[in-house]
């Protein structure tokens, strides 16, 4: 009867057996080192720490999806922006590199990504059997951003199309290389795009900017036989179906109303989250085990709850566990899914 | 032309306004230059037809039906007139009006939620002046001076810098007791408690809160 948690992840996405409802928590590693004693700055620059950190949450919470993530920048330091790192908060973008000089790196050498494999390989080989290791990649819209200074970025959508999508074009070279080498390590690709968001572009935008290039990232998790997880920040109501167009087999969502589009896409999408960072971070256990109890009966179709994003730094381990306790310990039946 | 010599003010602040709304840089340009030769009011212009249009972007992004590359593009359309038509506003007057420094606190290099704040005052019609990051209290304090602003905005995201917050609110108080510029506050760990405690005007949870705090502050709806 009992499973690993990789078992009830994977049973439950692939809706083989919905009878054992997965707890995801995002645990990313700002919070994993918290919980661990190490600092952010350690964990960003250290992939063993950021392995050790993570494992010693997993080991914590019993948590059914280990996300590898330290922070946004990695990818973007790699390719050229200059960060700082501060001992307790996440790294900080000081200077971003002239356009012109952008290109994709080798995931193996340049920056910190060797770094983020490495804590994959460490998290595979330590935890792998147990649970689903996952490595956060960024979309290259998402990257972009982030190369190429957001404000003018964002301007540029509109003003310099053109420029924009050649930044995507290198932006989208690299992560291919990234997600070739994240499967290699025996982890799964977990895109994530925290500025293609609905709160912050429009349907158009994401169908002209965000679309095309994460499309292909796509194609390669997919041809490769694995389920295509992807997660965006924000509100995402207004480009839920230009989501949907992309074919992931799971989202995770932080602004969404769940139990209208688990119905909507049930044939088509696992949803997953979206319980709010800031309940948990703030919210007693008592308040976190009711209100993960309350989004768990909202919703009739298939879902995962999770949180909306990660888990912030200081949220009490308290209030992770009583998240958890709720999920494991509800009645909660899912109706059957509708064969296609 | 014809219908430039018979034109209103009226219809030119329309105009303006729209051609804001329409992202329109060459022609806020044309209409801006238009105010200037029909020796009508810069600053009217600035009020009712630039800043009018700024609020249909606010409106248009609250509806979403802008985004943040419209609302950013809607700005530069924006300053592209104000640019022409602030110059040849009367010293004394220019530095009047509703105008806004925003800043993140010194040690604090997060900006994301300052900048959606400027940018949401700025949608508002409110004139902006961002002195970026990692602002000292020294910094402060001088363009406080320079510029005379109604309204002064502080933003930290972290919990270890909300002393310096306190430190900026008392020298401003200190410093400026006779003109006294409104404060507001923001950022994460801040709280309704905490702006009190440290003699802030007004604690502002997000983006929209900030706006109407700035109108209640300035007495507008």
């Amino acid at each position: 009867m009992k499973k690993t948690p990789k078992q009830r992840f994977r049973d439950f996405i692939t809706r083989e057996d919905l009878s054992e409802i997965p707890a995801v928590p995002i645990v990313a590693g700002d919070h994993a080192a918290h919980i661990s004693g190490l600092t952010l700055k350690e964990v960003c620059k250290s992939g063993k720490k950021l392995a050790n950190a993570l494992v010693h949450s997993f080991r914590t919470y019993n948590h059914d999806l280990v996300v590898v993530f330290s922070d946004v920048t990695v990818e973007a330091e790699a390719m050229g922006v200059v960060l700082d790192f501060p001992e307790d908060n996440s790294p900080r973008i000081i200077k971003h590199p002239e356009i012109a000089e952008i290109q994709p790196k080798n995931p193996r050498k340049d920056g910190r990504i060797p770094e983020i494999l490495y804590a994959a390989e460490c998290c595979v080989n330590s935890i792998g059997e147990e649970v689903q290791v996952c490595v956060a990649v960024k979309d290259p819209f998402s990257l972009g951003v982030l190369l190429g200074e957001a404000n003018t970025f964002f301007r540029d959508c509109i003003k310099n199309p053109q420029l924009n999508k050649e930044i995507l074009e290198i932006a989208l070279c690299n992560q291919i290389a990234f997600v070739h080498e994240i499967i290699k390590t025996g982890a799964l690709p977990l895109i994530g795009a925290p500025f293609a968001s609905g709160s912050l572009i429009s349907p158009e935008m994401f169908a002209q900017f965000v679309t095309p290039y994460m499309e292909r990232v796509i194609g390669i998790i997919r041809n490769s036989g694995l389920p295509v997880i992807l997660h965006i920040c924000g509100d995402t109501e207004i480009i839920v179906d230009r989501i949907m167009e992309l074919h992931p087999d799971v989202v995770s969502i932080d602004e969404l109303d769940i139990p209208v589009n688990a119905a909507r896409f049930r044939d088509s999408v696992m949803f997953m989250g979206n319980l709010s960072t800031t309940m948990l971070l703030k919210g007693s256990p008592g308040e976190v085990f009711a209100a993960t109890t309350e989004l768990l009966n909202s919703v009739n179709d298939p879902f995962i709850p999770a949180t909306g994003c990660d888990v912030p730094v200081k949220t009490p381990q308290e209030n992770v566990k009583a998240m958890i306790r709720a999920i494991r310990t509800s009645e909660k039946k899912f109706r059957g899914m509708t064969q296609s | 032309m014809a219908e430039h010599s018979a034109i209103t003010k009226e219809k030119l602040w329309q105009e303006l306004a729209d051609a804001v709304v329409c992202m329109d840089e060459e022609r806020t340009i044309t209409l801006a230059q238009q105010v200037l030769e029909n020796s009508f009011s810069p600053k009217e212009a600035i009020l009712h037809g630039l800043a009018e249009g700024m609020r249909q972007v606010g409106e248009k992004f609250a509806r979403k039906c802008y985004f943040v590359p419209e609302v950013l593009v809607c700005a530069e359309t924006m300053y592209a007139g104000f640019d022409i038509l602030k110059e040849h506003i009367p010293g004394e007057e220019a530095q009047k009006g509703t105008s806004v420094i925003v800043g993140v606190v010194k040690g604090d290099f997060h900006d994301i939620g300052k900048n959606i704040v400027a940018l949401m005052l700025q949608t508002a019609g409110f004139i902006i002046h961002d002195l970026g990051y990692n602002v000292s209290v020294l910094t402060f304090l001088q363009k406080i001076r320079e510029i005379n602003p109604d309204i002064v905005a502080l933003s930290t995201l972290m919990s270890t810098t909300l002393e310096c917050m306190r430190e900026v609110v008392h020298a401003i108080r200190g410093e400026f007791a006779d003109i006294s510029p409104k404060i507001m506050v923001g950022g994460a760990p801040v709280s309704q408690r905490f702006a009190e405690e440290i003699g802030a005007d007004f604690y502002g949870e997000d983006a929209q809160q900030a706006v109407i705090g700035a109108k209640q502050l300035m007495g507008v709806q």
